[in-house]
């Protein structure tokens, strides 16, 4: 009976030509669609490794034009940096507090660092920050410790934790606690001494890369992360504002909410990803009642041969079996020459995602079609079944 | 073999009401070659119709080979045309963009055969119309004489007891209509097959062993 | 003869009501997605409150600096320093206004925090960007003279700081604890004007960096204006002559300064394609090979649901032939009414895109967006519609006018 359906349906491509254009051209929107989903919903499952509840992020810019050299410009902004510390310890709203390089989480703002190891060569994010670090974030070492501040600076040697991510790509299964890295000077002046898992800088939708934290030593840290406690308000936000700018004089002083941040960065995300759903919502939703327009008018060209076929013993099922069939088969003639063109996408690399996105994303195409084509040959199958035979065969 | 007793059929609409067959009794045997005939509009391919269980009538009783349909599912009905029936219609009813031998292979796709038996089974039934040569063809590229024999050959490829055609000459000029003719005549003397045939052509129905004459509706002779 | 194909047209949409319903609902949304599409690129590309000169200015928006080798480079916004001492020189523009680029400050407001977007400008910024004054007016070279620390702000800058609708003029405003006093109230810009949009305006006196420093890369941005469109080539050329004749000190760690003048879509397309020239051409290219794409789909579905219905009309079409009508009268009347179904489409399609806009601005993600369909998006909608009726209508139709009279009498196509 397939064949049957395959033989009648290629013997038509001329007449249905439309039909496959458009199915072919569906698949493709669909495709894309899932492939976005896919694609996005794997990187959310990724851990994002830290928590954003009740943190504050302030960002100084110490405006550097203002000193004559690096040097003093250094001097003047560590000097103020240690006050600030001193007058947050006095803060009782605040649970804890950590010093941090311009990259916090959810700030576009990256930094790279060129690292090597046994050859292989990569370059790794990089944060400044001190040892109070994982408890203001809510991180755990899974693997040795974190650093502290007393031994930062030994003998040139500098304490780095490491993400996953760049154990995987370092160290493959090795333990990495004690491996030295080479920097760009070509020192081999860094010692991994922990691990954390993920660490998603860009947040949820980001993807997982390669890591370190360093402590912060004379290059001057240009943000904080505040841990607050509960039912802390704008009023303490206000103050700390004021007793920061009684130090800082003419820094450019900027405060928010982390958990504000990251809603604005999902929002990048969620927004175009949702006009674009919409959009292909409303293109496939436009084919679906195409298609099921199509498939009924042609019930009504053909009632002598669904007649015949039911005077030569085909049941109301077989007639319903048949409708949705050849329109499966079309879709089956579209889908071919689809797959063809989607399976170019893991085969050629597009966009670097990984193979298994664009491969599960092509199954669920296939799966979305079939499912289109059977929802729109349904109805025009039972009205196909309903015919008489006997009207159908006297209709000229 | 057949057995219809006082079948009516009515056709209701809101504001009329037709009377298409009124009290008709027949009785055709096993191996018998009935010819209908009868005015446009007289209700014969109607008839026709519910002898071949296409249709079911208003009020009476239709029996072939014993069985009474009343209480006949859909698939019974269907596996019951498929196996015991061929249909043959005035304009052949073929599927255009079917070659040939797939068109008559179609009422053995409703049993479970092989593709391969099917293949034999129509490459044989195409032969006796004497087609042979035409198994990869496509009706458009066929007479009209052809086509209908081709038709034919659908109508026997699942052997069966009761072939129902309904003008089957109707479309065609005398040659290709006597030709067409001599098949059928043939497949009744030869095979014992039972035929009832719709037809205006009064040359074609005497060469037929009995004739029911239909008028509006109800049995003349 | 028109009257008449209108006639056969509109029985024919009432015939089935389904096919109608599935026709119009493609081609609205479709048209509806195009004309918000085409008033968001409106209101991007084309002259509005208050960058109205956008037409006859050039911008100039990014300097690089590099080693010979290509080794080591830095792009960015300039410097304020080569802005005062270059581009302000410039002779052929009619006038040349800087700006900085926008900067996050925060100030606080009755315990509650008000985050706002300072840029500090020149007193041509104000003549350059056609500003609307609901009070007050801008600041004035005599201002930046005297070292006045006075700021000119925005509606909703004053509705959040001093109170809605109150008068601001006079009064103080604190910001990155640095206080201005009010000279003007402007409406509020949209976020769509790169250059001008703000909260807070001040002259460039005020700002906390070093105006003397020497150095090329910065976070200023100039429009120069001409006295026309036709300016604009001499303007650039003027530019560039300038930039040639820059000598970079043999102590600096670069020894390459690039930079460029170009109209407003000119520098948006370098910096989209990363192009050393502007990519006008290819930008629209683009943008219309989107537009066509997207409205592929809805035409092929169009075109097959038209083929399908034509085979309901098949004996119509046989009878119209038999008493001779020629192919060209019914691919005409096929054509009239798709045109017409499309410009029902078009219709509906127009009314959602006003809600479509409506409930961007009602969402409030753009900032002070006011999203209007004007004239000419109204018209290039028209045109769009006509031609996705025509596109849609044409293939069927020659199809329709090629059925043979017989085939088409017995309904057997």
């Amino acid at each position: 009976m397939i064949r049957h359906l395959f033989k009648l349906m290629w013997n038509q491509k001329r007449k249905n030509l439309g039909l496959l254009a458009e199915v072919f051209f569906s698949f493709l929107v669909i495709f894309a669609v899932f492939t976005f989903l896919v694609h996005n919903y794997q990187r959310y499952q990724e851990p994002l490794g830290f928590s954003y509840d009740r943190i504050w992020t302030l960002r100084f810019n110490p405006n550097r034009e203002k000193d004559a050299t690096q040097e003093a410009y250094e001097k003047r902004v560590a000097g103020q940096l240690k006050q600030i510390d001193q007058i947050l310890k006095n803060y009782s709203e605040f649970e804890s507090y950590t010093f941090f390089s311009g990259n916090l989480p959810y700030v576009g703002s990256q930094h790279l660092v060129g690292m090597t190891y046994d050859g292989k060569e990569t370059n790794p994010y990089v944060y400044a920050t001190d040892e109070r670090f994982p408890a203001v974030m809510d991180i755990s070492v899974e693997q040795g410790k974190w650093f502290r501040d007393a031994e930062a600076v030994q003998e040139g040697i500098t304490p780095i934790v490491i993400n996953r991510q760049f154990r995987d790509y370092y160290f493959a299964e090795e333990n990495p606690i004690g491996k030295r890295m080479t920097n760009e000077d070509e020192e081999a002046t860094h010692v991994v001494v922990g691990m954390i898992d993920n660490f998603k800088q860009q947040g949820e939708f980001s993807k997982a890369y390669p890591a370190f934290f360093k402590p912060r030593r004379e290059d001057p840290t240009t943000a904080m992360l505040i841990k607050v406690k509960p039912g802390t308000d704008a009023a303490v936000e206000a103050r700390l504002f004021d007793d920061i700018q009684q130090i800082t004089k003419d820094w450019t002083i900027d405060i928010r909410y982390l958990d504000e941040l990251r809603r604005l960065v999902l929002m990048e995300t969620w927004i175009p990803s949702l006009l674009f759903l919409i959009i292909c919502g409303f293109l496939i939703f436009n084919v679906a009642l195409g298609l099921f327009g199509v498939v009924w008018q042609n019930i009504n060209k053909r009632k002598q041969e669904i007649g015949v076929r039911r005077a030569m013993g085909a049941t109301k099922f077989g007639i319903r079996t048949q409708i949705i069939g050849e329109t499966a088969v079309l879709a089956t003639l579209s889908l071919v020459l689809g797959i063809f063109f989607a399976i170019q996408f893991p085969l050629l690399k597009v966009f670097n995602l990984p193979a298994e996105v664009y491969i599960v994303a092509i199954l669920m195409a296939i799966v979305f079609i079939y499912l289109i084509v059977f929802i729109c040959s349904f109805y025009p199958s039972l009205l196909a079944a309903k015919l008489q035979p006997a009207v159908a065969l006297h209709e000229e | 073999m057949i057995e219809l007793a006082n079948i009516e059929k009515i056709y209701r609409t809101k504001t009329v009401e037709t009377v298409a067959l009124n009290n008709i009794n027949l009785e055709v045997d096993g191996g018998e070659f009935l010819s209908i005939m009868g005015p446009s509009g007289c209700g014969k391919s109607t008839l026709l119709n519910i002898i071949g269980l296409l249709d079911e009538p208003s009020g009476g009783r239709v029996a072939i080979s014993g069985e009474d349909f009343a209480r006949f599912t859909d698939k019974q009905l269907a596996r019951f045309r498929n196996q015991t029936i061929g249909f043959i219609f005035q304009s052949y009813h073929l599927i255009s963009d079917l070659p040939v031998v797939d068109n008559v292979e179609l009422p053995l796709l409703y049993r479970n055969i092989s593709g391969k038996e099917r293949r034999r089974l129509a490459a044989e039934a195409l032969e006796k119309v004497g087609l042979s040569n035409r198994m990869q063809h496509f009706p458009n590229q066929l007479s009209g004489g052809q086509k209908q024999r081709v038709a034919i050959a659908r109508a026997i490829v699942g052997r069966p007891k009761l072939i129902l055609a309904d003008e089957p000459t109707g479309n065609l000029d005398s040659v290709m209509g006597n030709e067409v003719m001599d098949i059928l005549l043939q497949l009744n003397e030869q095979d014992g097959t039972t035929i009832i045939m719709v037809t205006h052509d009064e040359s074609m129905a005497r060469k037929t062993n009995r004739l029911v004459r239909l008028f509006d509706g109800s049995q003349v002779v | 003869m028109l009257k008449n194909y209108l006639k056969i047209a509109w029985k024919v949409l009432g015939r089935n009501k389904f096919f109608t319903f599935v026709s119009l609902f493609g081609i609205s949304i479709t048209l509806a997605i195009l004309m918000v599409v085409t008033t968001f690129m409106d209101h991007i590309l084309n002259p509005k409150y208050p960058e109205v000169n956008r037409d006859r200015s050039t911008i100039v928006r990014r300097v690089q600096l590099s080693t010979e080798d290509g080794n080591s480079m830095s792009i960015s916004a300039a410097s304020f320093y080569f802005m005062d001492r270059y581009v302000r020189k410039l002779k052929t523009p009619e006038l040349v206004a800087i700006a900085s680029n926008n900067n996050s400050v925060n100030t606080f407001v009755d315990g509650r925090k008000l985050s706002l977007q300072l840029i500090h400008t020149c007193e041509n910024f104000w003549k350059v960007n056609e500003f609307k004054f609901l009070e007050g007016g801008p600041y004035t070279r005599q201002h930046i003279e005297d070292n006045a620390f006075v700021a000119v702000i925005s509606e909703a800058t004053r509705d959040a700081y001093f109170g809605e609708g109150t008068q601001a003029v006079g009064k103080w405003i604190e910001a990155d604890n640095t206080r201005y006093e009010v000279v003007g109230v402007v409406k509020n810009v949209p976020i769509f004007q790169n250059f001008s949009h703000s909260d807070l305006y001040a002259p460039y006196n005020t700002s906390k960096i070093d105006l003397q420093q020497y150095g090329f890369t910065g976070n200023y941005v100039a429009m120069l204006m001409g006295h026309d469109e036709s300016d604009i080539p001499a303007i650039k050329a003027e530019f560039d002559e300038m930039v040639a004749g820059i000598e970079i000190p043999k102590s600096e760690w670069y020894d390459k300064l690039d930079t460029y003048t170009d109209t407003y879509l000119g520098v948006m397309t370098r910096q989209m394609f990363r192009s050393e020239k502007s990519e006008e051409g290819l930008f629209y290219t683009l943008l219309f090979a989107a537009m066509f794409l997207f409205m592929l789909l809805p035409a092929l579905n169009l075109v097959n649901l038209n083929s399908s219905r034509i085979m309901e009309r098949a004996s119509e079409i046989g009878v119209r032939k038999a008493f001779g009508a020629t192919s060209a009268v019914l691919t005409v009347q096929f054509i009239v009414e798709n045109i017409l179904l499309s410009l029902l489409g078009g219709a509906i399609g127009l009314v959602m895109a006003w809600g479509i806009l409506e409930l961007f601005e009602a969402t409030g993600w753009l900032k002070h967006a006011e999203l209007s369909i004007n004239f000419n998006v109204f018209l290039i909608g028209l045109l769009l519609t006509v031609f996705f009726g025509f596109l849609s209508g044409v293939l069927p139709a020659l199809r329709m006018s090629k059925m043979q009279i017989v085939h088409a009498i017995k309904g057997d196509v």
